[in-house]
């Protein structure tokens, strides 16, 4: 009884890892592609605080210990930093009124939060 | 894995999932509170906020990890 008991409670934490992991990776995309804003300003402001939420992952990831090395977290430093850029240049496109270029980095910045998702969901289903 | 390992790697992810899906509800309560008009300079005075904690929070991290 108290063996099976074992066996289930560690395959439930292996589940409720998946899930865990499968919800990040959903949440995520609903911020790239489904966060319901209306206007170019909108998007903007939703891509800066997607970069915020992102900034928060990489530091829980650093401090669970699921980023031990330099090397991951310069990645991680590198495209949060390209992704810094580009949102400036689309707050600068916006005072401008250039709504084409806004999309234009917009569009730059997903590509660019998809490659920090899935370096962040490896990371996450690291073993220690 | 022990028990205890697996747990922790559990709330670890979920920690993770967590994160994700606050930034989608601040975006929606974001869009929702700026619906039919556009943003004002309060409401990227809020997104200024939450970007300096959100950056003071990965330099304390990097910091406490040696990476900085």
């Amino acid at each position: 009884m108290k063996r099976n008991f074992s066996s289930y409670f560690i395959s439930m934490m292996f589940v409720t890892c998946v899930v865990a992991a499968c919800s990040t990776m959903v949440a995520c995309d609903a911020l790239v592609v489904r966060a319901p804003v209306d206007t170019p300003a909108k998007s903007v402001a939703a891509a800066e605080l997607t970069l915020n939420g992102i900034k928060r992952t990489h530091a829980n990831l650093i401090t669970t210990g699921r980023i031990k090395n330099a090397a991951d977290d310069k990645f991680l430093v590198e495209q949060e930093t390209k992704y810094a850029e580009v949102l400036d240049l689309a707050k600068l496109a916006l005072t401008t009124g250039n709504v084409v270029a806004t999309q234009t980095h917009l569009e730059a910045m997903q590509t660019i939060v998809m490659e920090l998702n899935k370096r962040i969901a490896e990371l996450e289903g690291a073993q220690k | 894995m022990n028990k205890l390992a697996a747990l922790k790697m559990a709330s670890d992810l979920f920690v993770g999932a967590m994160e994700a899906l606050i930034t989608v509800q601040k975006i929606n309560a974001m869009a929702a509170a700026a619906e039919g008009r556009e943003l004002t300079d309060a409401d990227w005075e809020k997104v200024a906020v939450d970007t300096k904690d959100a950056n003071d929070k990965l330099a304390a991290a990097r910091k406490a990890a040696g990476f900085i």
